[in-house]
């Protein structure tokens, strides 16, 4: 098996130029961002990824715009049928799609939110992804916390030894430690335990998967285009 | 003098490599069906991670078997592997990351499968993979069996036999080297225990070639929904007899049967000392919730119930249709507990710490519900010699 690429010449130019940089940049030492104290003042904390979709979900000081259409709204109904007919009658956000459905405990509506991302002040990015564990034996969820490279790809962190990955509860209460937010004014998003849209955390819909919206077995997964800024649902 | 050193890495960049391999073919049709032989070939078995070589002794669970089978094939001939980034990024994780340039290229290997192992999971799979149509060629090798998220495992499909029966290899908690061989359909309520739906992403599946990562299911060619039309207390039948280009004999299908009771009973047995062993080594203390989710058998259990349901319904039914060799093996194990006592007990279980079971026996205490599922009480109660729950699984609550 030939291992060697032909993207070295590639490589080579950039690593050179970053290696200048590395020179002449400023100093920033790695362990900042694992603070051992947790933090507990909220600051400018956004997502990279997804800034946008942030602003409309998680912004509770300002009135979100209706951007989801009738041809969408049409949808939603559709796929989700015992929603409140008198709320998808109306233009609508997806934030306000999102609360409604988390605010209706009486049916069994819920969110699964699985992957949390946020960008430090410092322009650090981290994961958090929530998964049902691996194992047939057990019926639970475990958390991994990753970190991103330079080529914007995940890398696996480890929680200290305090934290459980299958307390998902301390495990988000550590990742927002990280992003300097306050567990209070943030929200424990999994199957509406606590309901509260987060502060400034950040939540990603997979069209393919999960982080959709389901009813009594029935799926929407939503999606926004961070260029057009429109959002697409559909029945999954 | 910073120039200098800047040079200097320039130049020793040059031998750096910028991926994990080459990509030096793209994924098609003929590739697919390289893939398909590969599979089903001799390179592809149980103890690939335990033979010789770089990759010896990796340790992994169900989802990482499956993507195993899919990057070994593509590192070995130059094709690329990308998978969606289950975290949520925006890119694809693929081999043309960049991140263990400085290693071998063995190493190389080892440890992108390593990192694979650590970001994928069986909850990744619906988007890196497409549901099939009934067919012997889409279930065939190279498919993947996924079940709902209920069950959240999956198992690699090395052939279909003529008779329309798959050939899986998998391997469960805890993480080990070895893979594990059935020869059977797993229960469809297992498989589809949330219902059958495409949204489930539950059922045979392939893999999505690179272009169709980041898409939705429907748009990848070979889609097909037919496997989620067929009733489910039907389902294995029904797709048996699609798959099979010859009828199985009742000889044929009761061997498999009672083969497949006796390799499930011997899997448990594989898994349950693997949790005495851990739990010998701990102190007096509980397990954690990894610990015990790792050792622990419900699933498991409840699958081999599932097994054994099935065998006395099917030795019910073809009572007198069989040879009497196969039919003395079926009656031994029918026998239950006193299977023991007889001159040449069928399939014997070791157990651990010398203790061995028959299969008769085997048979008869899970189906009282002896068996403890719990990794805290003693081999002896795993295996229904004592009653259960002991001390400790009382203590720690579970």
């Amino acid at each position: 098996m030939n291992l060697y690429s032909n993207g070295r010449l590639k490589g080579a130019i950039l690593l050179g130029l970053a290696s200048v940089l590395w020179m002449f940049g400023p100093k920033v030492p790695l362990d900042r961002y694992f603070p051992s104290e947790p933090k507990v003042t909220q600051q400018n904390v956004e997502s990279h990824s997804t800034r946008e979709l942030a602003a409309n979900l998680t912004d509770l000081t300002t009135p979100p715009p209706k951007d989801l259409d009738r041809s969408t709204s049409r949808v939603i109904r559709e796929c989700l049928p015992e929603l409140d007919p008198s709320f998808v009658s109306q233009p609508f956000s997806l934030k306000e799609l999102v609360d409604h459905i988390r605010s209706s405990r009486s049916s069994t509506l819920k969110i699964e939110v699985q992957n949390f991302h946020l960008v430090t002040t410092d322009g650090k990015e981290l994961r958090l992804m929530i998964s049902p564990s691996e194992a047939t034996e057990f019926d639970g969820l475990e958390a991994q916390l990753f970190t991103v490279d330079a080529e914007g790809l995940p890398v696996l962190e480890q929680f200290p030894l305090s934290i459980e990955a299958r307390d998902i509860k301390a495990a988000k209460y550590y990742f927002m430690n990280l992003g300097n937010l306050t567990f209070s004014e943030t929200t424990y998003l999994y199957k509406d335990e606590e309901s509260k849209i987060a502060g400034k955390l950040n939540y990603s819909f997979d069209e393919l998967t999960g982080a959709e919206l389901s009813q009594n077995g029935r799926f929407l997964g939503c999606s926004k285009s961070i260029s057009s800024k429109s959002i697409a649902c559909k029945c999954l | 003098m910073r120039l200098l050193l800047a040079l200097l890495v320039t130049l020793v960049a040059f031998n750096v490599q910028a991926s994990v391999w080459q990509t030096r073919q793209q994924w098609n049709s003929d590739w697919e069906k390289q893939f398909d032989a590969w599979v089903a070939g001799p390179d592809w078995h149980k103890d690939y991670f335990v033979q010789t070589g770089p990759l010896q002794g990796l340790k992994l669970d169900c989802a990482d078997a499956v993507y195993s089978m899919r990057l070994l094939f593509s590192a070995k001939h130059g094709l690329p592997f990308v998978i969606k980034d289950p975290t949520g990024g925006s890119r694809t994780i693929s081999n043309e990351m960049s991140r263990f340039d400085s290693q071998s290229s063995s190493q190389r290997l080892r440890s992108f499968l390593s990192y694979i192992y650590g970001v994928t999971s069986t909850r990744s799979l619906p988007s890196d993979t497409y549901p099939v149509a009934v067919s012997r060629t889409a279930m065939g090798a190279g498919s993947l069996l996924l079940t709902d998220a209920n069950s959240r495992h999956t198992y690699t499909v090395k052939y279909m036999s003529e008779t329309g029966i798959p050939f899986l290899l998998s391997r469960s908690l805890p993480p080990a080297t070895q893979m594990f061989e059935n020869y059977e359909y797993p229960p469809a309520e297992y498989v589809f225990s949330g219902g059958l739906s495409p949204e489930r992403s539950s059922g045979f599946r392939r893999f999505r070639q690179p272009a169709y990562i980041g898409r939705s299911a429907w748009e990848v060619p070979g889609y097909s929904t037919e496997q989620y039309k067929i009733p489910l207390g039907s389902w294995n039948e029904t797709v048996q007899r699609k798959l099979a280009t010859r009828s199985e004999s009742i000889e044929e299908r009761m061997t498999r049967i009672v083969e497949q009771a006796c390799r499930t009973a011997r899997e448990r047995a594989v898994v349950v000392a693997m949790g005495d062993r851990y739990l010998s080594q701990m102190s007096n203390t509980c397990m954690n919730d990894t610990q015990f989710d790792d050792y622990s058998t419900p699933s498991r259990d409840k699958r081999l119930k599932m097994t054994f349901t099935q065998f006395t319904r099917e030795a019910e039914m073809s009572r007198g249709k069989l040879p009497s060799g196969l039919q003395g093996k079926i009656d031994n194990v029918l026998l239950g507990e006193r299977s023991a006592n007889s001159s040449s007990p069928y399939c014997q279980v070791s157990i651990g710490s010398g203790l061995n079971l028959t299969l008769g026996q085997v048979y008869e205490r899970l189906l009282q519900g002896k068996f403890s599922s719990s990794p805290h009480d003693t081999l002896k109660m795993r295996w229904g010699f004592t009653q259960f729950p002991g001390d400790r699984a009382k203590r720690c609550g579970r």
